[in-house]
């Protein structure tokens, strides 16, 4: 029996698997942003997880026979667990399996290859999630202790994990992490004849996978397969890293001239390009670039090269300057000064490696800083002449597919920061890619115009101006008002780039479309009325959601309104809609599917034992709302620290892990605690407490500390994390303790509904953020603590 | 063994006969309900759609959607556009008779073959080698002789054969090419597509006027030519 075996031994083979679990859950993550996409990545792996709660639910049904062989289960599991992990990423690539997201919707066999990528994922998880949870219920005496090493086991499992990001590519992480469910069922030990055979086996496969890894095989939709197809494409550098997986490609024929003007009669130099996760990160442009083309930089026949022609500016800030194209336009010009953000510091590093003094970043007159935009215009004091933002949106559209990124950077805040770090006659430049129908460009407009009113600025007209390309808008906001010659020289670069002007003071009717025609006025109306007064009810009318994104909602390139859904249905086929807003949609169809396979999981088990005992009403309750307040709290804090530390990468692993690590700590502590329903109504009702009291101090508590060093903020940030997360530590096992006490099929069932939960609780805590915000995902992980609270009050004494 | 004949007979019917004839009725409808049931009206353009078998520049595996109101995949990351939207840039270029046109973006071939039934000559230029080289097969079998395909790359066009009276390009594009413009002969038109290629595009028209370019998007900004919602 399980329970002769060692508690030490149990313990490293549970913290093993526990880390596993975590790690090929980012590795899968990481593998499936590169081949497909990081919205369909979310909901494979999401489905895929509801293996860890299938386990539960089949621990519940099969429970005789398994616990009479659980020690062989255990190991067994461990065992099947690697085995799957080895070979996953080859079977998800395998011929009959291997699915393509951009056709999913289009052609029905990428139905059935979805369904057996589910399967492919689910089984590795739900061997993992067997192991774990029969190893917890074999120990329900010292479940504390054991709680404390699954929890702190993840933790490190998630940090550790970010190292071997900078060895293995993507194909190769999942496998690699075989090694330590592995070792677990090494550690753990079994003496049955056909474990050791099947060791042997596991043992093979993974030294064959070692020597011969699975290829990276990536959509053919996808920008680095797209551009690999150019003749002589080659990929001259790959750098797997934390951050990305990182590819520079050549080829004679790649060239960069985004938006440029139908004027523009020089040669349109080759440049080479960075892709990140398989998605166009930026050109690399010769420091020099301008000389290629007649003394100008080529981005200066662009929109982009409204704001150098209306004034040269002396100091620059060039926001997520990526590989540097922006900035490369800004040295042209000569300025005194530039700092360049780019919160991946890989990147310049990278630039700088390859093409030495060639790279703009080598510049003595450029300063890169390593950090998020929105944390550096929090924390700097350094006025600009000139701050340059990217394009907006991807060109060609981006389907929808960065609907779900959190862009701070875009937020009615960021602005307003942006319009604080101005000089008294500094500017702000942003582009945007004409989109159809047109949401982009609008939005933009929206959050600038929010943006002078909020400032005082009455006559819009004076400090904004936007010239259109045949496909690309450009705008700059202005702090002091558009003098005449400068807007003089708004129609003179118009003229001279055959664009037309968007917004000017006095614009007539006909300059506007002077040399690009629409074939309507639509677009100057919603322009016109996004700069005149009923622009609220304009935004609320509008078949997208334009509104400006905001803090606490920082979804800029989600535009997908749910209750105009239908009304888009009837312009657009069902199956175009999803490449219109793919992202949000790929979220509701997560949550559709991960809500019914859960509520299938944890019906399960009452329809086939029926099985007598108290409680199963307060069971199901009080471990669900565990699952969904975890999480969704767990995400807030991930969420307000990716501002505060400056990168999501630093932010995610310190908060994952430092929650993780505490809630073990809390676990660990409550096994000092008796599990009566007072102490567990205390200690939920002090985390739903807690978490109202977080809600409201937090942003301001991080904003004042901002500006701290980094280190300093780390260790501030942790014992931030700390107090709350060692309370939520404490519930799951003070609650499977009580359940123990009443029916120990209640166990199982148990781990079964707060693995199912948890899940649903990711991608429902997603939804929440971004029709509500993120104030409110907190609120509703309070509200799911004090479900608990009252669940166990109301809970019948017996 | 006449029944036996008979029965093979009909069984070749079954298998050769009626398939094709299905497409041949399939493309009827296909130009009646989707081409020339919006505002395609060119008799030419609607004449050309009518003879050029789609279905046999499609993928076997996408044989059965060729006459459906949407793109299709054709490998390689590139797609052949909605039969719609194949109509539409064939009208607005206006073709004639002794007309000269520039395709930048072979893909399967199918957009050449319709202007090729309409135009004296149809250059068409790829950049990928395997839909360069499948869409000559394709336009061999049908023995189309007023065609010529290049693997190469577009930007520089086809100086030899210039000017055009019109350049078609297939694939949208974040800028167009100097050299193109250049082989556009004076009031010469271009048109381009914007946009996601799954996607219903806006399509561009670039019209050449002494030294001013043009442009003239040709859907409205609200919503893209609307697809229908009752397809079968």
């Amino acid at each position: 029996m399980t329970k002769n075996k060692g508690i030490f031994r149990q313990q490293i083979a549970l913290g093993l698997v526990s880390a596993a679990v975590i790690g090929f859950q980012l590795a899968l993550m990481w593998y499936f942003s590169n081949t497909q996409w990081n919205h369909f990545a979310f909901m494979v792996i999401s489905v895929a997880l509801l293996g860890f709660g299938a386990s539960g639910t089949f621990i519940t049904v099969c429970r005789p026979w398994i616990m009479k062989h659980s020690s062989p289960v255990i190991a067994g599991a461990m065992l099947a667990s690697a085995f799957f992990m080895t070979i996953c990423v080859s079977l998800c690539q395998w011929a009959p399996f291997r699915l393509d997201a951009m056709l999913l919707f289009s052609h029905p066999v990428h139905v059935f290859r979805l369904s057996a990528t589910y399967l492919v994922l689910f089984i590795p998880f739900f061997c993992s999630g067997l192991a774990i949870g029969l190893i917890l219920i074999n120990n329900m005496e010292t479940i504390g202790g054991f709680y404390f090493v699954n929890l702190v086991g993840s933790g490190i499992g998630g940090m550790g994990t970010l190292f071997f990001f900078w060895i293995f590519t993507p194909s190769e992480l999942p496998g690699a992490m075989a090694i330590l469910p592995f070792a677990a069922a090494i550690v753990f030990g079994q003496q049955h004849r056909v474990l050791h055979i099947f060791t042997l086996v596991v043992l093979g496969v993974m030294v064959f996978f070692f020597i011969v890894p699975p290829a990276l095989l990536v959509s053919e939709y996808k920008g680095i397969s797209k551009t690999m197809q150019l003749p002589k494409a080659r990929i001259i550098h790959a750098q797997p890293t934390p951050f990305g997986f990182i590819q520079v490609v050549s080829s004679p024929v790649l060239r960069h001239a985004p938006g440029v003007s139908l004027q523009f009669d020089q040669k349109i130099p080759r440049v080479d390009a960075v892709f990140v996760n398989g998605e166009w990160l930026g050109p690399v442009f010769d420091i020099q670039q301008q000389r290629l083309t007649g003394g100008r930089h080529i981005l200066d026949f662009s929109p982009m090269g409204l704001a150098f022609r209306i004034q040269n500016p002396e100091t620059i800030l060039c926001l997520s300057s990526g590989t540097g194209s922006l900035v490369s336009q800004a040295v042209s010009h000569g300025p005194d000064h530039i700092t360049a953000l780019e919160k991946n510091p890989v990147i310049p590093q990278l630039m700088h490696a390859l093409y030495g003094a060639a790279s703009v970043y080598s510049h003595p007159k450029v300063n890169v800083v390593p950090k998020d935009d929105y944390t550096y215009l929090v924390s700097s004091r350094q006025d600009h002449d000139l701050i340059v933002l990217p394009v907006l949106d991807a060109f060609g559209g981006s389907s929808g597919l960065y609907a779900l990124n959190e862009q701070y950077h875009l937020t009615q805040k960021a602005f307003a920061l942006m319009w604080e770090r101005l000089s008294d006659n500094g500017m702000i430049s942003v582009a945007a890619w004409l989109d159809y129908p047109v949401r982009t460009p609008l939005r933009l407009v929206a959050t600038l115009v929010s943006m002078l009113e909020s400032n005082g600025i009455d006559r819009l007209e004076n400090h904004i101006v936007a010239v259109r390309s045949w496909n690309m808008v450009g705008l700059v906001v202005k702090r002091s008002a558009f003098t005449s010659q400068q807007t003089a020289l708004v129609r003179e670069f118009a003229l001279e780039m055959n664009f037309d002007p968007v917004l000017l003071p006095d614009i007539g009717k006909a300059e506007r479309i002077r040399f690009n025609k629409l074939q309507d006025q639509d677009f100057f109306t919603f322009v016109d009325r996004l700069m005149g007064e009923k622009k609220a009810d304009f935004i609320r009318r509008y078949e997208f959601n334009i509104a400006p994104a905001v803090e606490d909602k920082p979804y800029f390139s989600q535009f997908l309104k749910l209750a105009d859904l239908l009304h888009l249905k009837e312009f657009f086929t069902t199956a175009s809609i999803p490449f219109l807003e793919l992202g949000y949609l790929l979220l509701m169809m997560t949550f559709i599917q991960v809500s019914i396979f859960a509520v299938v999981l944890i019906v399960l088990p009452l329809v086939v034992r029926r099985w007598e005992g108290y409680h199963k009403w307060w069971t199901a309750v009080y471990f669900a709302a565990l699952g969904l307040g975890f999480m969704g709290i767990e995400m807030v804090l991930i969420q307000r620290f990716v501002l505060y530390f400056g990168n999501p990468l630093y932010a995610a692993a310190a908060v994952i892990s430092g929650v993780l690590i505490f809630s073990g700590v809390g676990s660990y502590l409550s096994s000092h605690l008796s599990s009566t329903r007072r102490t567990i109504m205390g200690c939920v009702l002090s985390i739903a407490a807690g978490a109202v009291v977080y809600m409201v101090v937090l942003t301001p508590l991080l904003h004042q500390t901002i500006d701290l060093a980094f280190p300093v903020k780390i260790v501030f940030g942790l014992l931030f994390i700390a107090p709350l997360s060692l309370l939520m530590g404490m519930p799951f096992p003070l609650g499977l303790r009580l359940a123990r006490r009443t029916n120990p099929l209640n166990i199982s069932w148990a781990w079964s509904i707060n693995g199912c939960c948890s899940v649903i609780s990711v991608v429902l805590a997603t939804i929440i953020a971004i029709e509500f915000g993120f104030a409110a995902v907190m609120a509703a992980g309070a509200g799911m603590y004090g479900t608990a609270w009252a669940a166990t009050v109301l809970m019948s004494p017996k | 063994m006449r029944k036996k004949t008979m029965l093979i007979t009909w069984a070749a019917l079954l298998l050769f006969v009626f398939p094709a004839q299905g497409f041949e009725n399939k493309r009827q409808e296909m130009v009646t309900r989707q081409i020339a049931g919006r505002d395609v009206s060119d008799k030419a353009t609607l004449d050309a759609m009518r003879m050029v078998p789609r279905h046999l520049f499609v993928p076997d595996s996408q044989q059965a959607y060729a006459y459906h109101d949407r793109p299709l995949p054709i490998g390689y990351g590139q797609t052949i556009s909605q039969p719609y939207i194949v109509g539409y840039m064939t009208q607005i270029i206006g073709p004639e008779k002794g007309q000269h046109v520039l395709e930048i973006g072979t893909g399967s071939g199918y957009q050449a073959a319709v202007l090729a039934q309409i135009v004296d000559m149809v250059f068409s230029i790829e950049i990928i080698a395997p839909l360069a080289d499948r869409a000559r097969k394709n336009i061999e079998q049908l023995s189309y002789d007023n065609i010529r395909i290049k693997h190469g790359d577009g930007y520089y066009g086809w100086e030899e054969h210039a000017p055009f009276d019109a350049i078609v390009v297939t694939a949208a594009a974040e800028y167009i090419p100097p050299p193109l413009l250049a082989q556009l002969k004076p009031g010469g038109k271009m048109v381009i597509p914007v946009g996601s290629p799954f996607l219903t595009q806006q399509l561009m028209l670039v019209t050449k006027k002494g030294d001013d370019i043009t442009t003239r998007a040709l859907f409205p900004v609200r919503f893209v030519p609307f697809t229908r919602s009752d397809e079968k």
